[in-house]
């Protein structure tokens, strides 16, 4: 069956892979493909206002392949620019992910960085290519072959740590508040005695993955995170706790930290008094909202659209704690399984909305939002024009985001619940104030 | 392409077949006869105008690409038997690259060189490597670079195999202005059953036998001196046998776009022919209708 998708949010697998690995403090990048497959993911990440980390955007190395490598081969091109970049890039890993015409092609980039190994220099490879998938899977093979190649060129300490843990799952760049979450859901370890590998962020990286063998636990935010924490399960034994999305609000982090402390047998005590603090802490702003909450807020029909695990729980917690009636949630992350029901896609969205889509195509987004009357619509920038249409507000809370400086902002926990309430409740008085302007124009 | 200097003419057929014996000994025909002809090798093997040009050195247009230098026509062209210009495509060495692209590559930069143009030829042929195994190796029957193909075929299974997938290329491509067939060019034809195979072959696929040539000694002779049969043996019965097809392609119009047979019917044809050529061989006395 043919169809058209419009405006599809998600790039290709290398897109994923480079916007990946850019933020891993310590990586450098070596695409081995024509130059406009790096400069690709520039763009669309720029566009979408967000901040790149060490070696990225369009400082990523690139073999610039031309015709004479398609023909030829290009292996000795790679070879060459593996060289070069070693020269003039510090960097503490460096990974060649390959494309669709080096694929095709069928270069032997394994040769390329077993020999740079050979001759004692930290180089792993993905081969991404494109072509296998979207920049969600991209996300996933190339944080599972770090995980999986790492020993290849770093030396893996001994010693299992009993408080440690991985974090996967949460997309850099795609999922748009990355930074802020991973250190919100840090914080709440943290605050329960637990050391953490992020992998992003403001902490080197590389090293965290020399660290991550051993760890006691992985835990998963979102489905794409369970190729690198299986990979980890296989090589070294490791358990994963996996969760549709990071926690938001008091119930979820008791519930996702509750869960966490069993399977490593924490002291109870210590996590009563954790979460105790937490939801007072939570509770003193929360019940700040109360006469908002009556006047404003509850009862608010919204629509959800993003992926997975950035509806599931902000819906979720519009819905508990804001009085939110989510009446369509759109999961724009299933790829490729058309054939399945929603139900068993998804049972979180299912039991969270009244309508439940899965759909990456901006014109059927659009035209289910435009067929449905909410007083919200939460989403991407291409969520926007429909809003206007339909003279409503737009929160942006998914990828991408055309409007927006992001630079730690969260909802996750419940620092960013709080963040969430901010956000939402503004919205929703910019909604009285767009229905009172409207309104004016009958006054004299 | 209605501007197109002479006509241009692929040959295909599975590796091994004598596509090359046969290319050159229609170019050297057609050369003999008076012809300005250019012969193209689009093999990564580039030894398609070896028996043309006397094994004299020829850099192919894929090393010269490779080494990028600016390319003369003479960089990568040389005169063999009876002024035919030989050029070879070439390609990347063994395993690695992409022979298809390669392929494309070089049929581009012959046009930018204005190769037509200077060398003003009667007739052009493009010796192609066997199968079609993909999108490169269809470039010569493809976007009007030729406009008739011939295939060169056995009556062996798997050179019939071979033409019948470059049929398939053909119908894909003749409605938008790619190739059609002139013919099948029945090689190395032997026993007595053979030439009734390629016969029914072509029946069964709405398409014409070009000609006939016969296994015979004085190929492999004048392949060994590295000459065509009709320069080493001009005079003999076999040189005559490729002037005739020479002639034959040259003036032959009746262009068709073959339909070539499904997998499963191309297996059971197959069998059906196994049966009866083992029959034929033990004596078994049936219905023997079109042997």
């Amino acid at each position: 069956m043919q169809t058209t998708i419009k405006s599809p949010r998600n790039g290709c697998g290398l897109h994923g892979a480079v916007q990946t690995v850019q933020e891993i403090k310590g990586i450098v990048p070596i695409v081995h493909s024509n130059s406009g497959c790096a400069i690709q993911n520039y763009l669309a990440n720029k566009a979408s206002g967000l901040a790149n980390g060490y070696v990225s955007g369009e400082s990523i190395f690139s073999t610039d392949a031309q015709e004479r490598h398609v023909i030829f081969g290009g292996a000795s091109r790679l070879r060459e620019q593996i060289k070069n970049t070693i020269k003039v890039a510090d960097g503490d890993l460096y990974i060649v992910l390959n494309s669709c015409e080096s694929a095709m092609v069928g270069d032997d980039v394994e040769a390329m960085t077993r020999e740079s190994r050979e001759q004692g220099e930290s180089v792993i490879e993905n081969l991404t290519a494109g072509f296998h998938g979207d920049s969600h899977y991209g996300y996933e093979t190339v944080v599972a072959d770090i995980v999986k190649k790492i020993p290849l060129v770093k030396n893996i300490e001994d010693g299992k740590q009993d408080n440690l843990v991985n974090v996967f799952g949460i997309i850099p760049q795609k999922d748009i508040y990355f930074k802020g979450d991973l250190a919100e859901v840090k914080r709440i370890l943290n605050g329960i005695g637990l050391e953490v590998n992020t992998f992003f962020g403001p902490v080197n990286g590389v090293e965290e993955f020399t660290k991550a063998p051993n760890a006691a636990l992985n835990l998963v935010f979102s489905k794409w995170g369970n190729k690198a924490a299986d990979q980890l399960g296989e090589q070294y034994g490791i358990p994963k706790l996996e969760f549709t999305g990071v926690p938001t609000g008091p119930k979820a982090v008791a519930e996702f930290v509750n869960e966490v402390a069993k399977k490593l047998s924490i002291d109870e005590e210590a996590v009563n008094g954790f979460l105790q603090n937490e939801e007072e802490e939570f509770n003193y702003y929360y019940q700040g909202l109360t006469d908002t909450f009556y006047e404003e807020l509850v009862g608010k029909s919204v629509a959800v659209v993003g992926d997975e695990s950035t509806v599931v729980r902000v819906g979720g917690f519009l819905k508990d704690y804001l009085g939110a009636s989510v009446e369509i949630a759109i999961i724009t992350d299933y790829f490729g399984a058309a054939e399945r029901s929603k139900e068993e896609k998804s049972k979180e969205a299912v039991d969270l909305a009244q309508d439940v889509y899965f759909t990456q195509d901006a014109k059927e987004i659009q035209d289910i939002l435009a067929h449905n009357d909410v007083d919200l619509i939460l989403g991407s920038s291409l969520e926007n024009p429909v809003a206007e249409k339909k003279e409503i507000v737009s929160l942006e809370i998914s990828y991408p985001v055309y409007y927006k400086t992001i630079v730690n902002k969260t909802y996750a926990g419940n620092r960013g619940a709080l963040t969430l309430i901010e956000d939402y409740s503004t919205a929703v008085k910019a909604a009285r104030h767009l229905r009172e302007q409207k309104l004016q124009q009958y006054i004299r | 392409m209605a501007d197109k200097i002479g006509k241009h003419i692929a040959i295909y057929g599975k590796g091994g077949i004598g596509k090359s014996t046969t290319t050159s000994n229609i170019s050297a025909a057609l050369a003999e006869a008076g012809y300005r002809v250019i012969q193209i090798g689009c093999d990564p093997k580039s030894d398609s105008t070896n028996t043309l040009r006397g094994n004299n050195y020829l850099p192919t247009v894929l090393d010269s690409l490779r080494e990028g230098n600016k390319i003369h026509l003479d960089d990568i062209s040389v005169t063999g038997f009876k002024g035919v210009l030989c050029i070879e495509s070439g390609g990347p060495v063994p395993g690695v690259g992409c022979a298809g692209r390669g392929i494309n590559a070089a049929v581009n930069l012959l046009q930018e060189l204005h190769l037509f143009e200077e060398f003003k030829p009667d007739y052009v042929l493009y010796d192609v490597l066997g199968d079609v195994v993909c999108g490169g190796f269809a470039v010569p029957i493809r976007d009007g670079i030729t406009d008739r193909a011939y295939v060169v075929s056995s009556s062996d299974f798997m050179a019939i195999y071979a033409a019948n997938n470059l049929f398939k290329a053909i119908n894909k491509y003749a409605p938008t202005g790619g190739a059609k067939l002139g013919g099948v060019i029945a090689n190395s034809i032997t026993a007595g059953y053979s030439k009734s195979i390629v016969d029914d072959f072509t029946a069964k696929t709405g398409t014409t036998v070009a000609g006939y040539v016969n296994r015979s000694i004085v190929v492999q002779q004048s392949e060994l001196y590295g000459k065509t049969v009709i320069e080493a043996n001009p005079t003999s019965e076999q040189a005559d046998i490729y002037r005739n097809l020479a002639k034959y392609i040259a003036e032959n119009e009746n262009l068709v776009v073959p339909n070539p047979l499904g997998a499963t019917e191309l297996r059971d044809w197959a069998r059906e022919w196994g049966d009866k050529i083992y029959n034929l061989e033990n004596g078994v006395v049936a219905n023997a209708e079109a042997i």
